[in-house]
């Protein structure tokens, strides 16, 4: 149980956008997808994952 | 017996255990197989668990597109974490070994052998094998049940299984010779792929040819990964190291 608090902790604590970022963005997807269909969707959500990655790397550049 | 719905679930349902074993591969050529066999064979058992409990009640009361969404979200959440972390490693900002954190991590392992179970790949073993295998049940029972032949349906997944199994053995001994922080980095890529396809499909995305797809999201992560990792060091033409 402790290593699986360990694993949240590091998660949050070591960068809020790899943690926040990727759950926004199937958030925001959840709610377009609701109304628009598409293959773009995938490309959208695909854009915002890469988005958070560059957003928690761009910290240490 | 039916041959024509053996092959069929036997093709429907390699791709499923493709993407099972793919995830379970990953996780124990970067944490240690003991902990992702544990949590292959917690999921299997949870699997026996639910199709004795519910059988064909499994169909109408499991809610696939939210269970997808979560274990896509979990799984998307660890692949950025590794790719992160392969990412500063490779380009020099985060330290490639720490030797003396790695001897104690060893003695400390040497000394709890056979209780420590690694949670991470406890985790992802286990969210990738029940998702996988709960839309091998889905696949056997609406071929097999439609058609009036279970047993067929059956045997088509059972070969599917040993088929896959032994393709993964045989590409386990490969692996391991890959170096440490490229194997991070192509595990972080494919849990990131697989991470947004099956959230995605959860979330009501229509993905282009399916699971064709995930080929597709594994190419432009990678392709990501190395855009940022030139990025973060612009004098260095090397890849993932």
């Amino acid at each position: 149980m402790r290593k699986v608090w360990d694993v949240i902790v590091d998660l949050v604590y070591e960068d809020a956008w790899q943690f926040v970022g990727p759950l926004v963005a199937v958030a925001v997807l959840y709610f377009l997808a609701q109304s628009v269909r598409g293959a773009w969707l995938g490309i959208v959500l695909f854009a915002l994952v890469g988005l958070s990655l560059f957003m928690s790397l761009r910290r240490e550049h | 017996m039916h041959v024509f719905v053996v092959l069929a679930v036997f093709i429907a349902a390699s791709v499923e255990f493709v993407e099972a074993f793919t995830i379970v591969l990953a996780a124990s050529s970067v944490r240690g197989w003991r902990s992702a066999l544990y949590g292959t064979l917690a999921a299997l058992v949870a699997l026996a668990a639910l199709v004795i409990a519910f059988g064909y009640a499994i169909l109408a009361l499991f809610p696939l597109g939210a269970f997808r969404a979560l274990i896509g979200v979990i799984l998307l959440l660890f692949g950025l974490k590794w790719m992160r972390k392969a990412i500063l490693r490779a380009t020099g900002r985060k330290a490639l070994h720490d030797e003396a954190a790695i001897y104690q991590r060893e003695v400390q392992s040497l000394r709890s052998a056979g209780q420590n179970v690694d949670a991470l790949a406890f985790a992802t073993a286990f969210n990738g094998v029940l998702l996988e295998g709960i839309e091998v049940i889905f696949i056997v029972l609406t071929l097999g049940g439609n058609a009036g032949m279970l047993d067929s349906a059956i045997l088509g997944a059972g070969l599917a299984f040993v088929v896959v199994l032994a393709a993964g053995l045989l590409l386990r001994a490969p692996l391991s010779r890959v170096p440490e922080n490229t194997l991070k980095w192509i595990v972080g890529v494919m849990l990131t792929a697989f991470g947004t396809f099956w959230a995605g499909e959860g979330i009501g995305i229509h993905w282009w040819q399916q699971d064709v797809s995930i080929i597709v999201l594994i190419v432009l992560y990678a392709l990501l990964g190395f855009l940022l990792q030139r990025w973060m060091q612009p004098q260095s033409a090397q890849g993932p190291a």
